[in-house]
């Protein structure tokens, strides 16, 4: 019951919230609360489908938004700067578009953004990133736990003594780390209203002065980050214990540098910087997507090696990054395919429209990667142009055998 | 676990172009340039590509920035870094290098810590006393068990600053949010680069 009444009171948060949460969340809300009302477990069962994709917390929804976002390149160095992106009105346009990842995105992004902002209103977001990004759908692990935590609490509830449910329907903070013993009452609530600063109401035989309440708080949000890093450095499950967690996360990062470390050295030695790499795209990508179109997209290499390069100039540059946005299976492969079939053509017709057509296909940020750095070779003179056919027609020549 | 598409493909187109450029610039040096220009384009591309997956108000993780001035800093890696970046985010990139350089804030927060470190021997039990006794809910016995878990975490959070980069002048929670960004980060690119290796192997039949 008290995990319905929460799911009613987060619809209601989630209605009054910030404009930035996109309203094809609330879609999936009441399909998920019916899905919640059929039953604790079945509640934590469509959970558990709906946090099928593994990741990690809050970064994959906010890594997962502005799909459609466009940086130059010295923007992308300036957003890295910290001097705002350009034209930000734009890219919010598009997110009405992506309405799982921006659903997923926001409530998380607002989550991280309150961080940033020194933990103004984080519970709030925090509660209501937890819950939607339960059920977007597109969610990790570690918000899986939480959710299944939070339903496990929401269950227990149901039994309490009368004095409790008053604790439980209150607005009080985010659910435990496990670090208090569960005896004591605490309810899982992640229902906040979104005020600027925290409602933490105190649990039952805790201090209840300001600086302990701000500093459970605290040490709650330090207890969830830990808990993201336990799932994503593999071996820390069996670890419990601040200490020894840091231990394994220390030891992981030093082995990923030296890793890093390692496969820089055999990318220097192994090859000649060509354009090999292209192959090597479609492999990781295209398994990820669907296997069976590999060969097709190979072919379309070998193809397209056959044809003279030397009298299709331009047009060859102009397809190049269309070719190689192609490769870097950024797109479905049904797109992927229809390139295939027209780009030979493309080459024999020589019209830039074709090379447009497909350039409108795919709006994204990557196209502005290669338009960029087009810009820039050519400011070199189209020096780079030149050895840029040589490389890649060397590539194609390795790809064949 | 793997960071989502969006990321990875930015990662990877920016770290083409990265290698493009690096392979345009270095013809002719030995394998421990390459590897040092590769290590760089491979950087340079995870912060930038981390830059550009994020959301426009926390335009881009202290880890990213640190990194990329880490870079910056070194004189030979400019012609490289300016192809890769643009000039205009090379001078961005300098620019962070230099303010790292005379960071104040971490500079006295060192001072800050040393000092408490100095005179922790009785002001340091007596708030980890206090501190154990509100958590632990009583219990004397246990301060000094408490007290020594801390110190092995702060040791450790030592320890993790220094390899994070830009960890310096963080603090407890934001410095596990950067650890956990850039631990992400590090795996992507990681799987990325051995994707890369695996793929300029010459193939067999």
């Amino acid at each position: 019951m008290e995990g319905r009444a929460g799911g009613g009171d987060y619809i209601a948060s989630l209605l009054s919230s910030a404009p930035r949460l996109d309203f094809g969340v609330l879609g999936s809300v009441p399909a998920m609360l019916d899905a919640a009302a059929a039953g604790g477990d079945g509640g934590e069962d469509c959970l558990d489908r709906f946090c099928g994709d593994p990741g990690f917390a809050e970064r994959a929804a906010r890594l997962s938004s502005f799909s459609g976002q466009r940086f130059a390149g010295a923007g992308a160095a300036a957003g890295l700067f910290g001097l705002p992106p350009p034209a930000p009105a734009a890219s919010n346009g598009e997110f009405a578009g992506s309405r799982e990842a921006s659903s997923v995105s926001d409530p998380a992004s607002a989550m991280k953004d309150a961080n940033a902002k020194k933990r103004k209103a984080p519970a709030a977001a925090k509660g209501k990133g937890k819950e939607s990004s339960a059920q977007a759908g597109d969610q990790k692990d570690p918000d899986a736990k939480r959710c299944k935590t939070e339903g496990a609490e929401g269950k227990k509830e149901e039994s309490p003594v009368k004095p409790k449910s008053e604790q439980a329907g209150s607005d009080s903070s985010v659910e435990d780390g496990g670090q208090k013993p569960a005896g004591k009452g605490n309810n899982a609530k992640p229902v906040e209203p979104p005020k600027d600063y925290v409602h933490v109401r105190a649990r039952r035989g805790q201090a209840t002065d300001s600086h302990s309440l701000a500093e459970r708080v605290r040490r709650e949000r330090i207890s969830q980050r830990m808990k993201v890093l336990q799932d994503l450095v593999p071996g820390c499950n069996k670890v419990i214990g601040k200490a020894l967690m840091l231990d394994e996360i220390i030891n992981y990062v030093q082995s990923l540098q030296r890793q890093v470390e390692f496969l820089s050295m055999k990318l220097a030695t192994v090859n000649p910087l060509d354009f090999s790499d292209l192959p090597t795209l479609l492999q990781k990508d295209m398994f990820q997507a669907c296997g069976p179109s590999a060969s097709s997209v190979f072919s379309l290499e070998s193809s397209s090696s056959g044809f003279p390069f030397s009298d299709q100039g331009d047009v060859f540059q102009s397809f190049v990054p269309n070719g190689l946005e192609n490769q870097c299976g950024l797109n479905p492969l049904d797109l992927a395919l229809s390139q295939a079939t027209n780009a030979p053509y493309a080459f024999q017709d020589g019209t830039p429209s074709t090379n447009l057509q497909q350039r409108n296909f795919w709006e994204d940020d990557l196209q502005s990667v290669f338009h960029i750095d087009n810009g820039q070779s050519q400011e070199n003179g189209g020096v780079s142009a030149q050895s840029f056919h040589g490389q890649l027609q060397a590539g194609h020549m390795k790809i064949e055998f | 676990m793997h960071a989502p598409r969006k990321f990875r493909k930015a990662f990877m187109a920016q770290l083409l172009v990265s290698l493009r450029a690096a392979g345009q610039a270095s013809k002719s040096m030995g394998l421990r340039e390459r590897r040092d220009a590769v290590r760089l384009s491979s950087d340079v591309a995870m912060a930038l590509a981390s830059a550009r997956t994020r959301s426009a108000p926390r335009s881009s993780a202290a880890w990213a920035r640190a990194l990329v001035a880490r870079h910056a800093v070194e004189r030979r890696n400019e012609a490289l870094m300016r192809r890769i970046m643009g000039g205009a985010g090379y001078e961005m990139a300098a620019a962070a290098a230099a303010a790292a350089r005379s960071r104040k804030e971490a500079r006295s927060r060192r001072i800050v810590r040393r000092s408490r470190r100095v005179c922790s021997s009785s002001a340091g039990r007596r708030r980890t006393v206090s501190l154990a006794a509100a958590a632990a809910s009583g219990g004397a016995v246990r301060c000094s068990a408490m007290a020594a878990a801390r110190r092995m975490v702060k040791a450790r959070l030592r320890v993790l600053r220094s390899l994070v980069p830009g960890g310096e002048a963080l603090r407890g929670l934001s410095l596990l949010s950067e650890t956990l960004d850039y631990v992400v980060c590090l795996k992507t690119q990681v799987e990325l680069m051995q994707c890369l290796c695996k793929g300029s192997r010459p193939k067999l039949g």
